[in-house]
């Protein structure tokens, strides 16, 4: 459970820690972009590049990433497997039944393990160098134009305030109930597939009450201290864009465009 | 019933997320004999819950071990070893209430015995059993323990605990959170246990009167060491450990000190409870 490295932030100083949150998730959001249309060895070899600079460049360890690939590995690994397994090709290497292994196939299978291994790097170097609240701040910012259609984007705001603050809790809360069950006896992760999920069960039904309890706790404290939903309000942070951010997004266009070139001429 | 625990060299740490947390146990080396009563004080962040957690298995030593009974617990222990050594320490941790989670309060006190093997008739048994200890009256079983009271949530946690027919019990501050009334239930129930059935009691808290009142021997934690291991009258009476640890004085005895200033001499003893300084201040003609 405390493998999971959503919503944990490690705190730097580092070139990454200083960036403006609305630089570094614009940037992010075109590099997933740019991940998603790879489709090359080149382009691949040249984001693998730009991801392992910028997780050099955060300055956390990188075992920390590995550890928090690790439990998607298998979810990725099966992707990418299926991918390979049942697409056909020019050339088919087996083919047996519904199975085809191709050199096509070998190579989607590849690029998809790159997308989906790049993409879950990539958003973790943004999570564990943003503090949660900037990150929401970043982002009401990036909503800001959708207010004109009506879209209620300070309170979505609040409300992902709220969601990032609470995940830590969460997850001590679920550690601490997992204790207490496995003090009972209660075993986690033995058995079939039935079991393990049948051993969840003392896990989740405290953890849903509690936090049903604990939201109108807080709806009660949020009312309480004068909170209204339909109100303008205004930030206690003020978010400053610098020279660094604007050349952060410039470095981060220009790589779109050369890898955009790479793609028409190959 | 011979449970006695021994802590040798036990060095502990967590794993918090990706991120070890320092050192919360640091070379500690206890005895705790068969049929104690022992109260674990300090200042937050002491290790005193990681202490009771070893005991358990929930934390193991990174270096060092401690011996359960018959069982070792370090690194290598396994998981069937574990399980064994669980029944043997009945562990109620901090506001065990939010553990509870089965439609009727005899579902979840039967949930412990059920995992260790029980038959459903012997934990129902058991759940009985342990339901009278704490105090509870049986038309409880059929209850949903959301329905009912902060205190009888408690109770009820307690008893799921004790249904595990536990040789050691120990709990992380068993009264917090509760008025007065369901605290003192508590440590009743705890003197009983002790009393009658020999179960070590081994009990994290903050409020001296408590310590004062009910252990026998007190382990006093800091910076995740125990700087004190002995009988209580011991602590009480040293002066220079009680003022370096910041810890309060019970009730009676802050009431023996003032007084003492005031006369300008000493009673001929130390005061821990009311009852006692009761008794020497009818002795010595004060009241």
């Amino acid at each position: 459970m405390n493998k999971l490295l959503l919503g944990r932030y490690v705190p730097g100083t580092s070139f990454l820690h200083r960036l403006d949150p609305r630089a570094k998730l614009v940037s992010a959001i075109l590099f997933i972009v740019l991940i998603f249309t790879a489709e090359n060895w080149l382009s691949f070899f040249i984001l693998w590049g730009i991801t392992f600079g910028v997780m050099h460049l955060s300055g956390v360890p990188s075992s920390i990433y590995f550890r928090g690939i690790k439990p998607l590995l298998w979810l990725i690994i099966f992707t990418a497997t299926l991918q390979m397994l049942f697409t056909t090709g020019h050339r088919n290497f087996i083919e047996w039944g519904l199975i085809t292994i191709s050199d096509y196939g070998i190579q989607t299978g590849i690029f998809i393990f790159f997308r989906f291994t790049l993409i879950t790097l990539l958003s973790t170097v943004v999570t564990l160098t943003t503090r949660p609240i900037d990150f929401t701040d970043g982002f009401t910012f990036l909503l800001k134009p959708l207010q004109y259609v009506k879209v209620p984007v300070n309170e979505l705001s609040m409300m992902l305030t709220i969601a990032f603050r609470f995940i830590p809790n969460l997850l001590d809360e679920t550690q601490k109930i997992m204790d207490a069950q496995r003090i009972r006896g209660n075993e986690f992760g033995v058995g079939s597939i039935f079991q393990q999920m049948k051993a969840l069960v003392p896990v989740f039904l405290p953890i849903f009450v509690n936090t049903l309890n604990r939201a109108e706790e807080l709806a009660n404290t949020m009312d309480v201290r004068g909170y209204r939903a339909d109100q303008k309000r205004s930030s206690f942070r003020k978010l400053h864009w610098q020279k660094i951010d604007t050349l952060c997004l410039t470095v981060t266009i220009a790589i779109m465009a050369l890898l955009q070139l790479l793609n028409s001429t190959m | 019933m011979a449970m006695e625990i021994q802590f040798t060299n036990v060095t502990a740490d967590y794993k918090i997320g990706p991120l070890r947390t320092a050192q919360v146990l640091y070379e500690i080396n206890l005895h705790i004999p068969s049929s104690s009563f022992t109260a674990i004080v300090g200042p937050t962040g002491a290790g005193k819950s990681s202490l009771l957690k070893t005991m358990n298995g929930l934390l193991l030593p990174k270096e060092g071990s401690v011996q359960v009974d018959r069982f070792l617990l370090d690194q290598h222990t396994e998981k069937n070893v574990l399980k064994l050594v669980r029944k043997k320490v009945g562990l109620v941790l901090q506001f065990p209430e939010s553990q509870l989670f089965a439609e009727t309060v005899e579902k979840d006190i039967c949930f412990g015995p059920l995992n260790f093997g029980a038959t459903p008739q012997e934990a129902k048994k058991l759940a009985i059993e342990a339901l009278h200890h704490v105090g509870l009256q049986e038309d409880i079983l059929t209850k949903s323990p959301f329905s009912l009271s902060g205190g009888q949530k408690r109770r009820v946690a307690i008893a799921g605990i004790l249904a595990l027919k536990p040789e050691v019990l120990v709990l992380d501050e068993p009264g917090v959170g509760l008025d007065p009334e369901g605290k003192e239930e508590i440590f009743q129930l705890l003197t009983k246990l002790n009393r009658e059935l020999g179960i070590s009691i081994l009990f994290v808290s903050h409020d001296m009167n408590e310590v004062a009142r009910f252990a026998e021997d007190v382990i006093v934690m800091n910076k995740g060491k125990v700087t004190f291991y002995g009988k209580k009258r011991e602590l009480f009476t040293n002066e220079e450990l009680l003022t370096n640890m910041r810890l309060e004085l019970p009730d009676a005895l802050r009431f023996q000190r003032q007084f003492e200033n005031k006369i300008g001499k000493k009673l001929g003893k130390i005061c821990l409870t009311e009852e006692e300084l009761a008794d020497v201040l009818m002795e010595e003609g004060y009241v």
